[in-house]
């Protein structure tokens, strides 16, 4: 008899990597097919581009590191298909292939590859791309219901987004219940506010994202537009427009949640989350761009590190405490 | 290893160490800063090694007469007054072989050139009885290795980010304004440094399978003598 | 968190074993052996010492910890606060102490009143797990007069659940069998010569509690149970804790064999990188983080191991078993709790067998 031995435990939960990345997918297809309702057959052909940019550039660096290229953990899939979903429906073709080769060659393997990087690789993209292209390409967005070619240049008009008005101090004109449902210009997969968050109960329910982050992130966001309006109006109507423009809601359900880039423990979470949202809504206010919501999460995702070892003292002394309680005697420690 | 294979290896080397294995930036980590953030284009570079290899070469020239004779902040205090000097008078002899403009893309590093680490560091490192030649030959290697990385880096960044090369526009297919701010220059140099590491790495296991076959070489000869 | 978490609801798996008779498996060599000691007619009139004394003669072992039964009696005398039955069966598939304290009530009860005695305490129960859904026996609320304390919430039961629900003070903790093998040394002279196990997984034909000689090979066992096809992998123990076992010829079954499990399927046919999803830091319930640990140990960082407090591993396995890739997770942190022990915490002596 041919006996196979393993280590301890011997029944696992059926719950693998390769299913967790299939939520993600699942969900960020569900905004593809938003998008192609509204600007047709393009978006399609850029999520595939990026996709298969970001395929190629993962098995490349991984010969590089002479290891075998593991394709099946769909890693390099979940990044390539975000990519699209943050730029406008116009954008060219070379810009979504530069971001995703910078993202996966420069933001993942030298820093370790999978479950090892430091940095969103999509945020990063994202952010060498704006650099790259300027505002002029990254933030000129289509006016919804219009079919975009799939190839050559675009020709149709180009409208401000909310964003854009808000940073100019203005009020942007537009029913709440249109932003809710996505009638109205922003990055392609951004605006289905209601889509995204159903994205996001799915997500939290299926545990592939722990609900701390998100909350923590919005409670604070909303708070500071309350607090804060940039503009001259209602406070709520603040807040609900400051949440609804630009990448901040996608953004913070698919870039911040990421559970590899953020720190691991609950309050942890917690405490990253309402930092984060405090940073983003600063650089809303004061930088030169209409939606800098990528270059803020970078910025967060280098001081995980800190969250994380904040994280492990406070629950050293909260394990110490119930040492204590339950046993009448400190845990040893060496002196 | 077989020490006479490499001691064999290592003195055909010596003569362009300063370019591969000991290069400045990219193994000991010279004058970053420099690599990093003028190296945006093939003017800026050539600038710059001229600007290195004045001071360079007449501070480590003053380096030998100083080794020795003085206490050693006295002789830095030396030093950096003559690279200082050679600084002013490179820099205006830069502007008259490039355009004024030279200063504007070059900014304060131009004036830091003048105390340089790897000027410093190496001028310290100048010992007393050291041939005059040997010195200056020294200094060269470096100044060649410096040279080396900044023209890489600068072609590879004016090329893709600006689209031309000394000037001259070269129709590319696209052009990424994203390689010449500082943050690129940063991770350029890191791609650089871990290819430096891999050269290193190839090199010391060329060493090692040489030296094995040597070995192997002459244990055979000695048994085939011992047939004899 | 540990204060928060209730740790991860298994699949229990217990049926049929559970339900079925307890088989004796037991070779007659063996078998017969008895003690020094004369027989006991009143059990209720023995002295505290001779109970220790029979104890030992028996050689009995307590399967929860590996530890004779006579040097915790010992550790106990005068000192205990409560007297506690542990038949608490958490792990998928094993059912080696619930069973035989549903089918040897009376020895049980016995055995615990003896106990009570050495220790001095009047207050005594049984502790069982009470996540058994599916179960075709009920469990009852009282046992021959002794409280049946049912621990709730998930695995691991006794961790987090056992502080809320046992109250303060020190406690001496048996498990069942050895109460049964200690009530049979007292009344028939019997020396432990055997130990009840599960036999389960799906790679067996016929699933039973049985009660096996110590010593007995682990093929006769899994030979009286059947196979339903060549199982991939058999494992030695708890399906969370356990060994797994390759050369069933030389293995045998000793005292703190709880159970013997085969599976017919072998999962571990791919390998994934650790995608840093944490969570093994969420279900653990001594509230370490077992992914820093993984990785510090991975790339031997053994000197920064110090604030993960790594000694405090339960060995539960919760870790492993949720971990979507797949990973050895618990494994490592086995190591670290080694490394930790040797090189972070301070020894004060022989720990105690007395237990909160």
């Amino acid at each position: 008899m041919k006996i196979k031995s393993q280590d301890a435990p011997h029944i696992r939960h059926q719950e693998r990597t390769i299913s967790l990345m299939t939520d993600v997918i699942i969900t960020l297809l569900l905004l593809y097919v938003m998008a192609f309702y509204y600007y047709g057959v393009r978006v399609i052909l850029l999520g595939a581009l990026s996709v298969a940019t970001c395929l190629a550039a993962d098995v490349l660096c991984l010969l590089l590191r002479r290891s075998r290229p593991r394709l099946r953990d769909l890693s390099a899939v979940v990044t390539g298909l975000l990519l699209p979903l943050l730029m406008p429906a116009s954008v060219p073709y070379l810009v979504v292939a530069t971001a995703a080769l910078f993202g996966i060659v420069v933001a993942k393997h030298p820093f370790g590859g999978v479950g090892h990087n430091v940095f969103n690789p999509a945020a990063a993209g994202i952010c060498f791309a704006v650099i790259c292209f300027g505002a002029d390409v990254f933030f000129a967005y289509p006016p919804t219901q219009e079919k975009l070619p799939a190839f050559g240049a675009i020709e149709s008009t180009i409208v401000n987004s909310p964003a854009f008005t808000l940073q100019l101090g203005g009020v942007p004109q537009l029913d709440l219940s249109d932003m809710a449902l996505g009638n109205f210009v922003g990055p392609m997969g951004a605006t289905n506010i209601l889509v995204i968050f159903a994205c996001l109960l799915f997500l939290v329910f299926r545990k592939t994202i722990r609900w701390e982050m998100p909350v923590a992130f919005f409670v604070t966001a909303a708070l500071f537009a309350f607090l804060f309006p940039r503009a001259d109006m209602p406070r709520t109507l603040s807040v609900c427009y400051e949440l609804m423009s630009g990448m901040l809601f996608f953004g913070g359900v698919f870039l911040l949640g990421d559970p590899v880039t953020s720190p691991k423990r609950g309050w942890s979470k917690v405490a990253y989350g309402v930092v984060a949202g405090i940073v983003v809504m600063l650089f809303r206010r004061y930088g030169n761009l209409e939606e800098e919501f990528v270059f803020a999460i970078l910025i967060m995702n280098a001081t995980v590190w800190g969250f994380d070892m904040l994280g492990e003292r406070l629950a050293r002394l909260v394990r110490g405490k119930q040492f204590e309680s339950v046993h009448g005697t400190k845990i040893h420690k060496k002196a | 290893m077989n020490l006479s294979t490499v001691r064999k290896y290592t003195k055909k080397h010596s003569v362009v160490a300063g370019l591969l294995l000991k290069n400045p930036v990219v193994v000991l980590g010279l004058d970053l800063p420099f690599v990093i953030a003028t190296s945006t284009s093939l003017r800026n570079a050539a600038a710059m090694s001229i600007m290195l290899l004045c001071i360079h070469m007449f501070t480590l020239l003053a380096a030998r007469f100083t080794a020795g004779r003085m206490h050693r902040w006295l002789r830095m205090l030396c030093h950096i007054f003559v690279s200082t000097i050679m600084m002013v008078l490179t820099r205006a002899l830069v502007v008259r072989m490039f355009h004024q403009d030279i200063l504007n893309s070059l900014g304060m590093y131009i004036y830091l050139m003048g105390v340089n680490g790897m000027t410093i560091y190496q001028a310290l490192a100048v010992k007393r009885k050291t041939p005059l030649l040997q010195v200056l030959a020294a200094a060269f290697q470096n100044v060649l290795g410096f040279v080396l990385v900044m023209f890489l880096l600068s072609f590879v960044r004016e090329l893709l980010g600006n689209g031309t090369l000394w000037g001259v526009v070269i129709p590319l297919p696209a052009v990424f304004p994203g390689l010449l701010i500082p943050f690129s220059g940063f991770i350029s140099v890191g791609f650089l440094l871990a290819f430096g590491r891999f050269l290193n790495k190839r090199v010391t296991a060329f060493l090692i399978t040489e030296s094995a076959r040597t070995d192997l070489r002459y244990a055979q000869l000695r048994g085939e003598n011992r047939d004899d | 968190m540990a204060i928060f978490s209730k740790g991860i609801v298994l699949a229990q798996h217990k049926e049929p074993a559970f339900s079925r008779p307890i088989v004796r498996f037991v070779s007659t060599h063996t078998d017969t052996r008895t003690i020094g000691q004369p027989p006991v007619e009143n059990p209720d009139a023995l002295e505290v010492e001779e109970i220790i004394d029979i104890a030992r003669a028996a050689a009995i072992v307590d399967e929860r910890d590996g530890k004779l039964l006579y040097r915790k009696l010992v550790r106990s005398r005068s000192r205990a606060v409560a007297v506690v039955c542990d038949a608490v069966d958490d792990e998928p598939y094993v059912s080696s102490k619930i069973s035989p304290l549903l089918k040897f009530r009376q020895e049980v009860a016995g055995a615990l009143a003896l106990c009570q005695r050495v220790a001095g305490t009047d207050n005594a129960f049984v502790m069982v797990y009470k996540m058994t859904t599916g179960l075709e026996t009920r469990i009852p609320r009282s046992l021959e007069g002794y409280r049946v304390v049912r621990l709730g919430g998930g695995y691991p039961a006794e961790p987090h659940a056992g502080r809320l629900n046992l109250g303060v003070g020190r406690k001496l903790i048996v498990g069942a069998g050895a109460l049964i093998h200690l009530y049979r040394a007292v009344c028939a002279r019997k020396y432990q010569s055997t130990v009840f196990l599960t036999v389960a997984g799906n790679g067996i034909s016929t699933p039973m509690n049985l009660e096996v000689s110590i010593g007995m090979k682990v093929s006769q066992v899994l030979d009286r149970c059947g196979f339903v096809d060549e199982p991939a992998r058999v494992v030695c123990g708890g399906s969370m804790t356990g060994c797994a076992v390759s050369d069933l010829e030389r293995t045998c079954v000793h005292h703190t064999t709880r159970a013997i499990l085969a599976f017919q399927e072998y999962e571990r046919d791919f390998y994934y990188n650790c995608i840093g999803c944490g969570r093994c830091e969420q279900v653990c319930p001594a509230g370490l983080n077992p992914m820093y640990i993984h990785r510090f140990v991975e790339n031997s960082f053994f000197a920064s191991l110090a604030r993960f407090d790594a000694h405090l591993c339960t060995g539960c396995g919760t870790c492993s078993y949720i971990c979507p890739s797949r990973l050895d997770v618990s494994a490592n942190v086995a190591i670290a709790k080694k490394y930790a022990i040797d090189h972070f915490i301070e020894s004060d002596g022989e720990g105690d067998d007395l237990e909160d």
